[in-house]
């Protein structure tokens, strides 16, 4: 790294990391400029597509013209709301390489929900998957300065302007803002995360190298692309390394698991510990030779999981731990196989560090528990916007809210969750997202919502809901009303009314009023 | 007797009102305007439509099952070759 570089303090680390590329736009290039007939891309589906490096570089470049053509700005921002598809990919890469700043939507939140962060991240224009086009049109009218793009082809696209000529791009710098991430947020709305060239590019390398990928690796990408982990770990991490990535749509993705690793030899994915409990329960058998090594992270993997995943699929699985404000992974468990210490959550990646700090940011003694920070290349600039929530970034150090240990080897262990997040198949929801969406209902008093054990998914959503007096409320009266108003994914899947219980009058509060989340999911496990 | 499209749609309606817990369907959608469709239920969907219809879709079947006009194409194909 050259010294010139505006390196936040939470982003200096004690040794020196050599980053080969100047922004994801020189990665790319610099690939397709070394391999040019290998296949960068493989989208199997009804609509199969396969792009070899030199393919792909060109039809970035015709959509980068087509964007530029559209009028849109370096640093402009666009929303891309999409399942995974290659028409995601295109346009990620095209706006990256103009200098734009991707923010990806996950098409499965809620009409409200997508234009919060179309308005929050004052986004220019939207591109949408043409099979939202009822989710769209009931927030295309509210937001008259934006831009709306159907996009059911690429090809169809780029026909509106003439993109054969050679495009001039803008210079683009490793801090330039590449991607603003929406992470679920304590208050209800979500927080854009925003990442630059660097963060993607270091995280890409601190993975690549870590599982040692070459140009024969092929990675699979189940997880979704609008999340940081589909998007670094199984898009850039193989780009770093001039490998294959099979990508497919994550709804289709479970049945057809082992099929898909058997038919496109796939060597390596990353998956959520969810997924592995989905395909233990499952009767399909692995076929392949190629799979050598799965990443699991974004939830807790319990010892009996891994256990029972090994012996049956006999693949090894490599915890890490990491979050949208370290890109993706920040540790991984040892490479191979037999150097991994179980149970843990691995050493750091090259590209950053980590410490268990104390209330006062204080190094604690190794087995002590204190919170999980990281410093390094790979952590986040800070949130959109919000000073408050930017407290995280302090002292040198992203505190991660997560509680963990470090053993005397460097050694990382995850413990749990300081606030009351709650993990439901990877995917992170607070509880005041639900809560504010319940409490816009008339006869409700009050309400308070926690995450409660699940055997495939690890947690699912719990409402604790009173009715005012006199009023006649049914579960299912209020599961109607949440519905379309968030995400089907924060839906409560146990919804309690407080009115019905003997042994509860009222959600249990502290003395300056906050919901005492730990007592409400302790009385949950004591009574049901 | 029967029109065997009727049929099929309407049994196929029935599966599909099932397997996502809802009540209304339309016969036109993608998985993406069905925000039940999620991959475990993706599963369900394969087993109960080669139960009802006592067919066997082949593995690359299921990762183009992407709308319900596909899956009832799916379904038209092997009652055909039967």
């Amino acid at each position: 790294m050259k010294s010139n570089y505006l390196i936040q303090e939470h982003q200096k680390i004690s040794h020196q990391v050599k980053l080969d590329y100047n922004n994801v736009r020189d990665l790319l290039f610099k690939k397709a400029e070394e391999n040019p007939n290998k296949k960068y891309l493989i989208c199997p589906g009804e609509k199969h597509e396969e792009f070899t490096y030199s393919e792909f570089k060109t039809i970035v470049d015709q959509t980068s013209q087509f964007l530029i053509k559209s009028g849109l700005k370096k640093n402009d921002k666009i929303s891309l709301i999409f399942h995974n598809s290659s028409e995601f990919l295109i346009l990620y890469f095209a706006g990256l390489c103009c200098g734009l700043t991707i923010v990806p939507v996950n098409p499965e939140m809620s009409s409200r929900e997508i234009k919060y962060i179309i308005e929050d991240s004052y986004s220019k224009t939207v591109f949408y998957s043409d099979t939202l086009e009822s989710k769209i049109n009931k927030i295309r009218d509210s937001l008259s300065n934006v831009k709306f793009k159907k996009t059911k082809s690429i090809k169809d696209l780029i026909s509106l302007f003439d993109t054969r000529k050679k495009i001039e791009y803008n210079q683009i710098s490793l801090h330039d803002i590449a991607v603003i991430i929406y992470t679920s947020g304590t208050a209800g709305n979500p927080k854009g995360v925003i990442l630059s060239h660097l963060n993607l590019l270091s995280d890409a390398m601190g993975i690549s190298e870590w599982f040692k990928f070459t140009k024969d690796s092929r990675c699979l990408c189940i997880l979704p692309l609008f999340h940081n982990n589909g998007q670094i770990t199984t898009l850039l991490a193989p780009l770093y390394a001039g490998a294959s990535t099979i990508i497919i749509k994550g709804k289709i993705s479970l049945y057809a698991f082992w099929f898909l690793v058997n038919e496109y030899q796939a060597t390596w994915t990353s998956v959520m510990a969810s997924i592995l409990s989905m395909l233990l329960s499952l009767p399909n058998e692995r076929k392949d030779n190629s799979l050598t090594a799965i990443l699991c992270g974004g939830q807790i993997l319990t010892r009996s999981v891994q256990e029972q995943f090994e012996k049956r699929f006999k693949v090894p699985i490599f915890e890490g731990y990491g979050l949208t404000e370290t890109t993706s992974f920040s540790c991984i468990n040892n490479y191979p196989a037999e150097s991994r210490m179980v149970g843990s959550i691995g050493k750091p990646l090259q590209i950053n560090e980590m410490s268990i700090l104390n209330e006062n940011s204080q190094e604690v003694e190794e087995n002590i528990e204190g919170e999980i920070c990281i410093r390094g290349y790979n952590v986040a600039n800070g949130y959109l916007g919000d000073a408050k929530t930017n407290h995280a970034f302090r002292n040198g150090w992203f505190h991660s809210g997560d509680y963990g240990t470090r053993d005397k080897d460097g050694n990382f262990y995850f413990h749990g969750r300081k606030d009351s997040l709650i993990i439901k198949g990877g995917e992170n929801v607070y509880p005041a997202e639900l809560e504010n969406v319940l409490y816009k209902h008339p006869d409700i008093d009050e309400c308070a919502v926690i995450g409660i054990p699940d055997e495939l998914l690890g947690e699912d959503i719990c409402a604790f809901v009173k009715i005012k007096d006199k009023a006649q409320l049914t579960k299912n009266d209020l599961e109607k009303f949440c519905k379309n108003k968030i995400a089907s994914y924060k839906q409560p899947k146990k919804i309690i009314i407080i009115n019905n219980l003997v042994d509860l009058n009222e959600i249990p509060k502290g003395p300056t009023k906050k919901v005492l989340y730990r007592k409400l999911k302790e009385y949950y496990r004591n009574s049901f | 007797m029967v029109d065997p499209k009727t049929d099929l749609d309407t049994r196929l309606e029935k599966i599909l009102k099932e397997v996502f817990q809802i009540e209304e369907v339309d016969l036109n959608f993608s998985m993406d305007e069905i925000p039940e469709w999620d991959s475990f239920k993706h599963y369900e969907l394969i087993v109960a439509v080669e139960n009802e219809f006592k067919i066997k879709l082949e593995d690359v079947d299921t990762i183009e099952i992407t709308s319900i006009p596909i899956i009832k194409s799916k379904i038209s194909k092997y009652l055909n070759e039967k």
